[in-house]
């Protein structure tokens, strides 16, 4: 089935016929969701761009194969979505201690940089670091298949067919995996769904009027 | 609120971040009354919640380094076709330099009566395929000093290497 309203397949198509300039406003276009695809699933920045670079290399040597059966964004995310789960197993064969991860650990040990007290913007930012923690925390605990339709619904804004097709899964298969998905996670985030609030933010807020924050 | 409206509320707070405005503007609208009340605040809440996740932002260099990747590939995919005679130059020089060393010395030893014996080729052949693999120009420039081996009626080892060299 063909897509014309596709406005990158035709920039695929220029890539096709060995446009290199076609293929860097691609680039350009996706490198962002194709990173965030990746880091939600491997949870490492560093690596997620080089996976997420990998991605753009392996779909430029498949270009002169690529046929316009699906959205080029689908294309994009099949292929890092298959990156990721390589590297997973490669990761369970071969586990080993990152050595950023050692340093992470004990920057948590020690505390995490708390923002300048006078900045206006520091409560925002604490909110948002537990925030992502917590969210972070909760997408991990989560199966690889149900956290990748997940992120690809919520943060990425794709359609269940087009989730459907990266899975490799039928369309009622995806919709259960993201309801079941979704329920666990409200569960999870209940204190914030709730409050609007973490119980911690309120704390740190005490906190900050004791100190005169 | 009819249905559809709330589908429509919730939809959009999936597909991107509210202003403050509209929030204050579902909350008047709302009533808590509403069977679902707390349901729906929380579905907006949770879709809102992921606007607000810090997106991973790529490095300045991420693009150049694809395209640098994609570059390299290509040049490296192209050496082995389109330059392929001149990338097996070496090779193919060794190997027929062995073919017509062989020949030699066999077109010598048949025509004067003299055979040699199978380890004299063996050793010539193995001293022959090592200097070619250090000295495979000299030897193409030599091709005079082989010649000459022609004329010869008795080849050494070390007259070939001497030829050679």
């Amino acid at each position: 089935m063909s897509v014309p309203q596709d406005p990158d397949t035709e920039l695929m198509l220029r890539v096709k016929r060995g446009d290199i300039s076609a293929f860097e406003e691609i680039v350009d276009r996706y490198k962002q969701p194709v990173i965030g695809l990746v880091y939600r699933i491997i949870g490492d920045l560093t690596e997620a761009e080089d996976i997420a670079q990998n991605v753009f290399i392996h779909a430029y040597r498949s270009a002169k194969n690529y046929k316009v059966k699906a959205k080029l964004s689908t294309w994009l995310f099949t292929i890092a979505r298959n990156l990721c789960l390589n590297e997973i197993r490669r990761k369970s064969r071969h586990p080993a201690e990152s050595l950023d991860q050692i340093t992470e650990d004990k920057e948590e040990h020690f505390g995490r940089d708390i923002p300048d007290k006078n900045s206006s913007i520091a409560e925002e930012l604490i909110l948002r670091m537990e925030l992502e923690t917590l969210v972070k925390a909760a997408l991990d605990d989560l199966p690889e298949n149900q956290r990748t339709a997940i992120v690809l619904y919520q943060e990425q804004g794709l359609s269940y067919e087009e989730i459907s097709k990266i899975l490799g899964c039928s369309l009622s298969a995806t919709k259960s995996l993201i309801h079941r998905g979704r329920e666990i996670l409200k569960a999870r985030l209940k204190p914030y769904l709730k409050t609007g609030h973490w119980e911690t933010t309120e704390r740190i807020k005490k906190l900050s009027k004791k100190s005169g924050f | 609120m009819i249905r559809k409206d709330i589908n429509k509320i919730i939809e959009l707070s999936r597909e991107r971040e509210l202003t403050p405005e509209e929030l204050e503007e579902i909350n008047s609208v709302l009533t808590s009354d509403y069977d679902h009340f707390e349901e729906l605040i929380e579905e907006i809440k949770f879709n809102q919640l992921w606007h607000k996740l810090e997106k991973p932002k790529p490095s300045e260099t991420f693009k150049d380094s694809v395209i640098a990747s994609i570059l390299r590939n290509d040049i490296n995919d192209i050496k082995p076709d389109s330059n392929w005679f001149f990338y097996h130059t070496r090779k193919i020089a060794a190997l027929a330099a062995c073919i017509v060393l062989v020949v030699l010395i066999a077109f010598v030893s048949l025509n004067k009566n003299r055979t040699l014996k199978t380890t004299e080729i063996a050793k010539s052949i193995v001293s022959v395929s090592a200097v070619l693999q250090y000295r495979l120009p000299e030897v193409i420039t030599d091709l005079d000093s082989i010649k000459k081996i022609n004329n010869d009626i008795v080849v050494t080892d070390k007259e070939l290497l001497e030829a050679l060299r």
